[in-house]
């Protein structure tokens, strides 16, 4: 029997976790992933999804249908992650995705396990288990901050190379890597925790490495259509302000020419190294 | 003339800029043309109007290109230094008003806010994939209204009383404008309302919650519409420099850039002969090798094969990164 797990979206970086639970779940099961985005997922998927989703929902039922059409899969493995954090939710549109996937697609089995942590308070160590991502090395100087989901900056497609020119250009990119973050709580100083698993993730990171770093500078890479962002984004932006770190928000969607994503890098290292050249402490921005 | 010269090159999506600087940064000459959508025919036609006027006299110690062709330019006249064009245009706007704070720049397809503090960047925006309110819409209403986009800003700022037009989009701002006429209102009121629908859908689009001190520089091929300076000078309620090269700032600020950057070193500028004599030719491909279908795009020089790119495995365009590089490492 063919399972196929459209590894992208919020299923990003869980392949081991999905290698050690499939077979106990399905016996006699091949494991097909879908691998990394291609253009042509791209496409299935801005055709096959509605307009409200944001870009990496779109990109993950491009990677259903990849599955589906091209690997002829007999079941699909897509777990549904209410909780994945004891205290949080996921966002609205993960908890959803199984059920728009499921409602599209006829003739093929679902298996949708249900994840739920949110009153566990057991069950810390959980979230390691279930994503395993490279995490980034922290340099003594040049680093940046890339602040994006997970699977935005593991995915090459939405990341539009932008991980790689910072490194082409001699900086160190540094970024969250999914719910790795227990021992970081307790810097932020926000009078209340953000609610989304994914926010925290990323705010609580942000908070640290910019306490306890090197930071250079810092870089949202905002998925379009994504609500989290739009208020996540908005909150480091005052924060970096406040702090005079030099900040760069990206917007990225299904566009696939990347040219205006370089222009804006380039400009803003440009900055970043005009800046340095002098006692940047003395040139916070103008605005804030 | 035994001086030495800098160029500068600025090949934008609606114009192309070519100007030439001395040691000092004085401009000796500008010009600007219409890109047409054949940017390297523009660019060779344009430098050899250049060598006509000059001949050999003319010492080209260092050249820098900007724009979103950029990286074609660099490889048709052989750059020293290639940049995009928020640096540039900062470069450029210091240099001419050494304590400016704002930098508004609006060219045919995108419009950038940079913020400057003490000859520094300290922040800067562009626009995202909109386009209302570049000089692109303005050219287009223009048309519709049959009015000579010179004329443009002469009769709006005639108005007295414009009218309002939403100008959050440039398909509904058309649509706007059109019920506005049918309404009767007379041309300059509604020329002038637009004017001041794209300074405010700038002001919110880009500067949003930045702070805009003054001196404000005022600068891209939209600049020289009066009108649009007016609309921005009563919105903001602040006068607005409009410097005298603002059309072709970036390349200014390019030249300035390859000034620095070659100080001591031995320019690549392949000379204006080579540059007569060359055929330049693109083709463009898809690759089918696997399913990211990049479109791939040859640049031939005479025949040969010079670079390919925009493949996203690297394998067509180890070429293309080797030279650009090498105008880096200066």
């Amino acid at each position: 029997m063919k399972v196929g797990v459209p590894n992208s979206f919020c299923y990003a970086g869980m392949e081991n976790f999905f290698i050690r639970v499939i077979p106990e779940v399905l016996e006699d099961s091949q494991i097909i992933f879908s691998g990394k985005t291609t253009k042509e997922m791209v496409e299935y998927g801005l055709k096959n999804s509605c307009d409200e989703l944001c870009i990496p929902a779109k990109i993950f039922i491009g990677h259903v249908e990849y599955l589906i059409r091209k690997k002829n899969v007999d079941v699909l493995f897509i777990p549904r992650l209410v909780s994945i954090l004891p205290g949080t939710y996921s966002c609205p549109k993960i908890i959803g995705i199984p059920d728009v996937v499921k409602a599209n697609y006829f003739g093929i089995e679902f298996v949708i396990p249900e994840i739920n942590l949110r009153n566990n308070r057991k069950i810390k160590l959980i979230n390691t288990q279930l994503y395993n991502f490279l995490t980034p090395k922290i340099a003594d100087t040049k680093n940046i901050l890339v602040l994006a989901h997970s699977y935005v900056i593991f995915d090459e497609f939405l990341n539009k190379g932008v991980l790689e020119t910072l490194k082409n250009a001699g900086y160190n990119p540094i970024y969250p890597t999914c719910y790795y973050l227990d021992s970081y709580y307790i810097f932020s100083d926000l009078p209340k925790e953000l609610f989304w698993s994914s926010a925290r993730d990323i705010y609580y990171y942000f908070e640290w490495t910019v306490n306890n770093t090197q930071v250079d500078g810092v870089v949202y890479l905002m998925t379009f259509g994504c609500g989290i962002d739009s208020i996540l984004q908005e909150l480091i932006m005052r924060r970096c302000n406040k702090m005079g770190l030099p900040y760069l928000c990206l917007t990225v969607d299904e566009h696939c020419a990347d040219v205006g994503i370089q222009t804006r890098i380039e400009a803003y290292l440009d900055m970043i190294e005009w800046r340095s050249s002098r006692d940047e402490k003395n040139y916070l921005p103008a605005h804030g | 003339m035994k001086e030495e010269f800098f160029l500068g090159i600025d090949i934008g999506s609606v114009s192309t800029n070519v100007v030439l600087i001395d040691i000092n940064g004085e401009v000796i000459e500008s010009m600007y043309f219409r890109t047409q959508g054949k940017p390297i025919e523009i660019l060779q036609k344009s430098l050899c109007t250049l060598y006509e006027k000059y001949g050999d006299s003319l010492k080209i110690k260092g050249v820098g290109t900007t724009g979103s062709g950029r990286h074609l330019a660099s490889l048709v006249v052989g750059a020293d230094i290639v940049k995009n064009e928020i640096t540039a245009h900062a470069k450029a706007a210091i240099f001419f008003v050494p304590d400016v704070r704002t930098v508004i720049e609006i060219g045919g397809q995108d419009s950038k806010i940079i913020l400057i503090k003490d000859k520094i960047v300290i922040d800067f925006a562009m626009n995202t994939i909109c386009a209302a309110g570049t000089g692109s819409f303005l050219d287009r209403q223009a048309e519709r209204l049959n009015i000579p986009i010179e004329n443009f800003g002469p009769i709006a700022i005639n108005s007295k009383n414009p009218v309002r037009i939403a100008g959050r989009c440039a398909v509904f701002a058309e649509s706007d404008m059109i019920h506005k006429q049918q309404l009767g209102h007379p041309c300059e009121d509604i020329l002038f309302g637009l004017c001041l629908a794209l300074a405010r859908n700038y002001l919110t689009n880009l500067a949003k919650g930045k702070k805009l001190e003054s001196p404000i520089l005022f600068q891209g091929g939209v600049a020289a519409n009066i009108a649009m300076k007016k609309a921005f000078e009563q919105l903001l309620g602040v006068q607005i420099i409009v410097p005298k090269y603002y059309n072709v700032m970036g390349a200014i600020g390019i030249a300035l850039l390859a000034k620095e950057s070659t100080k001591g070193l031995i320019t690549k500028f392949k000379g204006f002969e080579n540059l007569h004599k060359c055929r330049f030719e693109t083709k463009g491909f898809e690759c089918h090798d696997c399913s990211n279908f990049c479109e791939i795009v040859c640049f031939y020089s005479n025949g040969n094969l010079v670079a390919r790119w925009g493949d996203k495995c690297q394998k067509y365009s180890s070429n293309r990164n080797h030279h650009i590089e090498n105008s880096k490492n200066l």
